[in-house]
């Protein structure tokens, strides 16, 4: 959940639509976590209702500052509820994904699991869509990328990367590695303790849960 | 009788952090405390804040000249990579001449004059340009001046665990120079296990990948990802050489140049055990205190004594013991069943922010009383997203004297240690001097005699085999 008082606004007096990216795709849409920005003929737009203030594309922007921070109308707060979702399938989601329902995915905004989970289940598709719902990637908006693919790969939604490579799926865990390669990590460098982590990864209990029934992480 | 508090490094401007302003040094009633006043031993340094800065230029063309630069042709490219942190140690000047010292040394040995500085920062775009015209690089480093990030385009490096991605541009030259610098920052995450290894699971990469490295593994074994990057086939085809800027809470201790990565880690690692870990313990026995962040960039990264405050906010637990699996930067559940992220050093009683910038998160400060000194100041932390709930527990003070009063009605104590950008002392309150100093003693005897077998035996090291080097 964030608070939402300010936001993105382009001056488009100064706006060039810098199609710098050979992609096709400017920088400051390229760089939007949140899906908010679209450039048409050479003009950027910002969509309010996507916008989560995260600053990137003002940061982005080369062309004088033909973006800025500016207050929002009103006070927005974004939040996904996840008590008006069927919480068995929301349980069974979060313990595919490998995170405990009430657990923050990011240290930044700390949206839960639960509150990305429900965001999927509401009609987000993507990671711009979880991020325009939800706030996650408006503080940092590196940590937690990983899991939102997880979260967005649980659920059921194959992603494709990006041609203009805005994000890459990457869910790599220490729980892929497999159990020689972790014995003979182990064996070269013990101080990593990855045979002690992976275990401690892989072998968590998963319990049924108190209400609905279906299986989460204990 | 105390020494005078000492003036920390100058202060670098910026968009991302408060107007620079008087520093607490010169506005408290403060001391100082000489790192080798608490550690005899502990006084070598090639460098701190106001010393000639010669020495750096001199002590990397001495490391350099045992390395062997033959690979690199004249008509190579060669990308210097430099990582964000080194620009704001004693304010950035030694790193830079650390950086100009490589380039004129490859150039003057290899003929190769297509030497490329990639600048390297955090996550804002303009971080790099910010740096190149303060320390004047495009002139330094003939042009050939290039900046980079966490968001630029990637290319995939196939690991002995899988693939992840790194940042095109840094590798598309001939060769590669890891230039890097050494003071443990996040040791509550890095646990000191391949230090040196850590740009390659963060600056260099992705931010996919930096995001793997901090939620997919743990915090002992998320060390291995930066090793197996380096490992990679992609990276060691382009890889030269390594030249670290060393450190120990006296100061600069060293440049170090090596081929062998492993090796000069193992010579960091040996180091930062002894002198980082008295320095460490000896801040676990600080009992109360009010902390005063003082510097440019983000607070959590300004040192008091070569430590940085990031790494005083988990000094409750020791970060060298490998046998303790602590996952930091992590949620727990309270007693009301609330999830709160991990305890902070509980000796931090209330924080005042004189001037630090936002724009990261600083996980764990929930619950911390805090006091941001000018209005101006509290409006960046009020809107910032990486820390919402700081500003759930901060007030604002008109200034840093005004935000002292209200840090001492909060919690009465006179002990005061100001994270300013030292290394070699630290600024502080008379008691905290007489506290540190009475400490110190018994802290480096338990290091010498128990902690710091255990730390090196934990890591495969040992004492009779690695002694010569402490």
């Amino acid at each position: 959940m964030i608070d939402l008082k300010f936001m993105a606004h382009v001056d488009s007096g100064k706006c060039t639509g810098c199609n710098v990216c050979d992609q096709a795709l400017t920088k400051c849409e390229r760089i939007c976590p949140a899906g908010a920005i679209k450039v048409v003929e050479k003009k950027a737009s910002v969509d309010s209702d996507r916008c989560i203030d995260c600053q990137r594309c003002i940061d982005r922007c080369d062309m004088e500052n033909a973006i800025s921070r500016v207050s929002r109308p009103a006070e927005v707060i974004r939040y996904v509820d996840h008590t008006d979702v069927d919480q068995r399938q929301l349980k069974m989601f979060c313990a595919k994904a490998g995170i405990l329902p009430h657990m923050p995915i990011c240290g930044c905004t700390r949206t839960t699991g639960q509150e990305a989970v429900a965001a999927i289940m509401k009609g987000a598709k993507t990671p711009e869509d979880v991020c325009a719902m939800t706030g996650l990637r408006a503080g940092c908006g590196m940590y937690c990328m990983t899991r939102i693919f997880q979260v967005l790969e649980a659920c059921g939604i194959a992603l494709e990367d990006p041609k203009d490579r805005r994000w890459i799926k990457l869910t790599l865990s220490l729980a892929d590695i497999p159990e020689e390669k972790v014995a003979e990590i182990d064996g070269v460098y013990p101080q990593c303790h990855v045979g002690d982590d992976w275990r401690n990864m892989t072998q968590r209990r998963t319990v049924p849960a108190k209400e609905g029934g279906a299986p989460c992480i204990d | 009788m105390y020494r005078l508090a000492v003036a920390p490094p100058d202060v670098m401007g910026s968009v991302y952090g408060p107007k620079p302003k008087e520093r607490a040094v010169t506005l408290l009633d403060l001391v100082s405390v000489e790192v080798g006043d608490l550690f005899p031993e502990m006084t070598d340094r090639i460098y701190r804040n106001g010393d000639n800065i010669s020495a750096i230029a001199n002590a990397t063309a001495e490391a350099l000249s045992s390395v062997d630069m033959t690979m690199i042709k004249p008509e190579h490219t060669v990308k210097l990579l430099s990582s964000e942190h080194g620009y704001s140690i004693m304010g950035g000047e030694p790193y830079v001449r650390m950086l100009e010292a490589i380039k004129d040394n490859i150039q003057v040995r290899t003929k190769c004059k297509n030497v490329h500085l990639m600048v390297g920062a955090y996550k804002g775009f303009r971080e790099s340009d910010e740096f190149i015209a303060h320390y004047d690089l495009k002139r330094r480093f003939d042009g050939k001046v290039f900046k980079y990030g966490p968001f630029d385009m990637d290319v995939p490096i196939e690991t002995e665990i899988g693939t992840v991605y790194g940042i095109r541009t840094i590798f598309d030259g001939d060769w590669f120079v890891h230039s890097y610098y050494d003071d443990p920052r996040e040791i509550y995450y890095n646990r000191q296990i391949q230090r040196a290894y850590k740009p390659f699971g963060m600056s260099y990469v992705r931010f996919e990948t930096r995001s793997i490295y901090h939620m997919n593994f743990g915090n002992r074994s998320s060390n291995f990802l930066p090793m197996a990057v380096f490992n990679s086939p992609f990276i060691q085809q382009r890889y030269a050489f390594s030249c670290v800027m060393r450190h120990s809470p006296a100061g600069i201790l060293s440049i170090d140049a090596d081929k062998n990565l492993a090796a000069l880690d193992k010579r960091i690692t040996i180091s930062h055990l002894r002198k980082y870990g008295k320095m460490m313990r000896l801040f676990h026995e600080i009992d109360e205190c009010i902390v005063v962040l003082d510097g440019g960039r983000w607070g959590f990264y300004l040192h008091a004594g070569g430590v940085i405050f990031g790494v005083f906010m988990h000094v409750h637990d020791d970060l060298f013991d490998l046998s303790n699996p602590k996952v930091l930067g992590g949620f727990k559940k309270n007693e009301k069943g609330e999830i709160v992220p991990m305890l902070i050093n509980p000796a931090i009683k209330v924080i005042v922010m004189n001037q630090a910038w936002p724009g990261i998160n600083y996980l764990g400060l929930d619950e911390t009383p805090i006091v941001i000194a000018g209005e101006d100041h509290a409006d960046m932390w009020k809107a910032d997203h990486c820390n919402p709930y700081i500003t759930k527990v901060s007030k604002t003070a008109t200034d840093l004297k005004k935000a002292m009063e209200m840090a001492y009605e909060t919690y009465k104590t006179d002990k005061i240690i100001v994270f300013d950008g030292n290394f070699g002392h630290i600024n502080c309150s008379r008691s905290m001097a007489r506290l540190l100093m009475e400490k110190a003693p018994e802290v480096s005897r338990n290091v010498d005699e128990k902690l710091l077998p255990m730390w090196l035996r934990q890591r495969g090291l040992d004492m009779k085999e690695y002694g010569h080097q402490i």
